[in-house]
């Protein structure tokens, strides 16, 4: 084989392939695993099947045909192949540049770190009406915070804040105006929001448009316990509220705070879109002051089932 | 009307029948309504059946049934009382009318009234365990407070039927079969355009049974309609199929107008067919959208957005909102059109004109859009009859079914403008009547903005005398309009109080799910997105 192309040896470069991968795969996993908040719960481990308890089992068996299919549609998802090729060049540029990136990165810099919600473009004069957040911020300085801690922190809600993908998740009227955001003039790809997802597992918060009905609400509260940690939900319009023009209805839920937590209201029925732009700043706000280090996030548990380190346990 | 009344005397002696409403209506027990359900069919040709709606009497439950003659138009209600008021039957009507299933069981999950012969007697819209009936005035909403378990998915469908000695007793019986293959759809989907569930059959790829699971939205708006004086109601009929906001409004407007006898004044009248106008336009651009974007098209979703932006400036700027614009009132509109609204409407007519041609160019001839839609899905004239689909859905089988057309309303006399009509029924056909209807939709407009300039720049826009208090006379009151979606309807049931009995909502979606699986059956499932997308139901519609 033609190895001489990437200018390796013939016997170093599988090893290579192989200790970049498997380094690649653990060094993820790792951050992740120490980083990342996470929970624990029944549900969560269930097949996703579009809100609704999982039956039977789920290995099904298909034909040959559709496993060669979805091999190559995943050859060509694997965008990460990419990296390889920088990687062969990382020796060229040297040790000083990739320090100089990772550096500049954390910005180490001899000063305490302030805490405050930075939203490009918009002043905190411009948008101090959160008394929440104003005092969440507050809380969280009083506590002091670790210079690297508060840097890292900084830069995971920076990512975090401006990439929030939603789930679709759309009863009614709302919705359509959710797609009036992500069509042409609203545009809500420039704030990060417009990756809508089908799956809750790829989400990053739940909208929830519309009324939700008690045959509804069971299957709102799997989805959000599906949801991969962190995750938010923004009740959109009156119905979600408080049940709204609905509330005397025989079978509506009167607020979905009485299902799954809440981090944004947004009143309105349905809210114009400056308003959906609105409440997802507000989730920015909220966003930009939390920590992820120190395993503060990583409380949740439900249920009465604990996690001890491999499986999950009832607990009595 | 003279000629009916002696047919169905000759037929049922029975019957007692009333010609003081506007409607024929006749009244029957359950004990003949069969025999004479068939006859009302076979002889004298009521071959579409458009609604069944449960109903408490103080001395009876039962249903009235609105039935249509498809070629002289007649329109009769034929109401039948059960025997037994606490445990209520009647017999089906499913073999002679297919848009009975779901129309009766709606009536059994309403009010518990069980029909003998009817297939799949489930719940339709409340989950499975619930108990009682809400619609039922002596029901207790604490004996169904918020549960958080899960549903059991139903396994298992019941039948009641009758032996020859007239007991009827209630048979088992399986939704599957324990060897098929059963997938499910939804609740939370995106491509069932909603909260809309189907448990799919499958050989292979090829669909062989659709169960539709209803009610993920359900918000028991007949039912909250009870409470509620006329002016309160008209919130409702917005949110219902919001997509056609105005149009349904409009409708509850007339039929509380017809009631009171309101003469509503021309300029009001012209301004709500416009903004109907204008509303279907931006409804059938919405269907454009989804439907290419179930395709793969993303965009050609943009570009159908991009218009109604157009038509959602009109509504802001004359209604103060986007959607739920709250505009039509009894008696005229709340408030006069801003200024600049001719000009507005006649460039929102200049542009979606240009750019209809500019999405046949992208979309219509696209080989994947034709391989996709053409032949698929296809629906006959007569299926369309008996399951009473109307609006574009109906049209595209070549049904006359435009009630603009076949009962005119406000002012459609006065317009001149084509009811598009196709033959093959099939997705292709559903979705070229939607875009061909648009062009309509713009000629409308023009004329009617030519008409409100010949009116002057200010006028009545509202009826001067409208009664504070609405007190509907005693009796049954209907109307029905063309929505985006078909014919929308409202029954409203007075004793004379400002306070209705029963009203209920004839919702063109409904009949619409009722041909999911007539139409998906034997296609690939991949084609079941792009059918339901033509098909081009509101959910919200469909649960009311």
């Amino acid at each position: 084989m033609e190895l001489a192309i990437f200018g390796l040896q013939s016997t170093a470069f599988p090893v290579t392939a192989a200790l970049t991968g498997v380094l690649l795969v653990a060094s993820a996993l790792i951050i992740a695993w120490l980083v990342g908040p996470r929970s624990y719960t029944k549900k969560k481990g269930e097949a996703f099947e579009c809100g609704i308890p999982t039956r039977g089992d789920s290995m099904a068996q298909y034909h040959v045909g559709y496993y060669l299919f979805a091999i190559l549609f995943l050859m060509f998802d694997v965008e990460t192949v990419f990296l390889f090729p920088w990687a062969t060049i990382c020796k060229s540029i040297g040790g000083k540049a990739m320090f100089a990136v990772v550096r500049s990165g954390l910005c180490l810099e001899e000063r305490s770190v302030e805490m405050e919600v930075k939203i490009k473009s918009m002043k905190h004069e411009d948008f101090k009406d959160n008394e929440y957040i104003d005092s969440l911020v507050e809380q969280l300085q009083a506590s002091g915070t670790n210079i690297v801690v508060g840097k890292l922190d900084q830069l995971m809600n920076w990512g975090v804040s401006n990439s929030l993908w939603p789930l679709c998740f759309g009863t009614s009227c709302c919705a359509i105006e959710f797609m009036c955001l992500g069509a042409a003039r609203y545009d809500m790809a420039r704030y990060g929001f417009e990756v809508a997802r089908n799956s809750p597992r790829q989400a990053d918060y739940i909208m929830c448009q519309g009324t939700i009905n008690y045959r509804m609400a069971p299957a709102l509260k799997r989805l959000y316990e599906q949801m991969a940690e962190p995750k938010y939900v923004i009740a959109c319009g009156s119905c979600t509220v408080s049940g709204g023009p609905f509330k005397n209805s025989y079978c509506v839920v009167k607020g979905v705070d009485e299902i799954i937590p809440v981090d944004v209201y947004l009143p309105g029925c349905p809210p114009r879109p400056e308003a959906f732009f609105y409440a997802l700043m507000q989730l920015q706000r909220k966003i930009k002051v939390q920590k992820y280090f120190g395993g503060v996030n990583r409380k949740e548990k439900l249920e009465g089932l604990t996690y001890d380190g491999t499986a999950l346990k009832e607990t009595k | 009307m003279a000629e009916i009344q002696d047919k169905i005397t000759q037929l049922c002696p029975q019957a007692q029948v009333d010609t003081t409403g506007e409607f024929l209506l006749v009244t029957v027990a359950d004990a003949q309504w069969h025999d004479l359900a068939k006859a009302l069919k076979t002889q004298l040709h009521f071959d579409c059946l458009t609604a069944v709606v449960g109903m408490e009497w103080p001395d009876a439950r039962g249903c009235v049934y609105y039935l249509t003659n498809t070629e002289s138009l007649d329109v009769i209600h034929v109401k039948v009382t059960a025997p037994d008021r606490e445990q209520p039957r009647l017999h089906s009507v499913v073999d002679l009318w297919p848009v009975a299933n779901f129309q009766e069981r709606e009536a059994y999950d309403f009010f518990g009234i069980v029909f003998i012969g009817h297939p799949d007697m489930r719940r339709m819209f409340l989950r499975n365990d619930w108990v009682g009936y809400p619609l039922r005035k002596d029901y207790d909403p604490a004996t169904n407070p918020l549960r958080l378990d899960d549903e059991e998915n139903e396994d298992y469908t019941c039948r009641w039927v009758e032996d020859d000695k007239g007991q009827v007793k209630k048979v088992e019986g399986k939704v599957f079969e324990d060897d098929e293959y059963v997938i499910n759809v939804g609740p939370q989907h995106p491509s069932t355009h909603g909260v809309m569930r189907y448990r799919v059959s499958l050989d292979g790829e090829i669909v062989k049974k659709i169960d539709v699971v209803s009610g993920y939205i359900h918000r028991g708006i007949e039912k909250m309609c009870e409470d509620l004086t006329y002016p309160q109601m008209l919130l409702y009929t917005e949110r219902m199929d919001y997509m056609a906001a105005h149009i349904n409004r409009h409708c509850m407007c007339l039929c509380v107008e017809k009631a009171l006898g309101i003469e509503v004044p021309r300029r009001a009248e012209l301004i709500r067919l416009m903004m109907d106008e204008l509303m279907r336009l931006s409804s059938h651009l919405l269907s454009y959208g989804c439907l290419t974007m179930d395709q793969g098209a993303t965009t050609a979703f943009f570009y159908g957005f991009r218009d109604r932006e157009l038509i959602y400036d009109i509504f802001d700027r004359t209604c103060g909102a986007r959607m739920s614009m709250a505009y039509s009132c009894i008696g005229g509109v709340v408030a006069d059109v801003h200024e600049d609204f001719i000009k507005d409407v006649r460039n929102a007519c200049d542009v979606i004109e240009k750019n209809l041609k500019e999405y046949h160019k992208l979309f219509t001839g696209n080989v994947i859009a034709v391989n996709r839609m053409t032949g698929v899905g296809a629906l006959s004239k007569d299926d369309a009859i008996a399951y009473d689909i109307t609006g574009p859905s109906g049209r595209a089988c070549g049904w006359h079914c435009d009630v603009r057309k076949t009962q005119p309303y406000s002012l459609y006399n006065e317009f001149d403008f084509d009811e598009v009509l196709r033959e093959n029924g099939d997705s292709m056909d559903r979705y070229m009547v939607r875009m061909l209807e648009m062009e309509q939709c713009i000629k409308i407009l023009r004329q009617a903005c030519d008409k409100l300039e010949a009116e002057g720049a200010q006028g009545e826009y509202c009826a001067p005398k409208v009664p504070k208090v609405m007190k509907l006379p005693a009796g049954h009151w209907y109307q029905q309009v063309e929505a985006s979606r078909g014919a929308f309807g409202v029954y409203i049931e007075s004793d004379g109080n400002t306070k209705p009995v029963r009203v209920h909502f004839q919702s063109p979606c409904f009949n619409l799910i009722g041909v999911v699986d007539l139409t998906c059956r034997d296609n690939m499932i991949a084609d079941l997105i792009t059918i339901t997308a033509s098909l081009d139901f509101v959910i919200p519609d469909i649960d009311r």
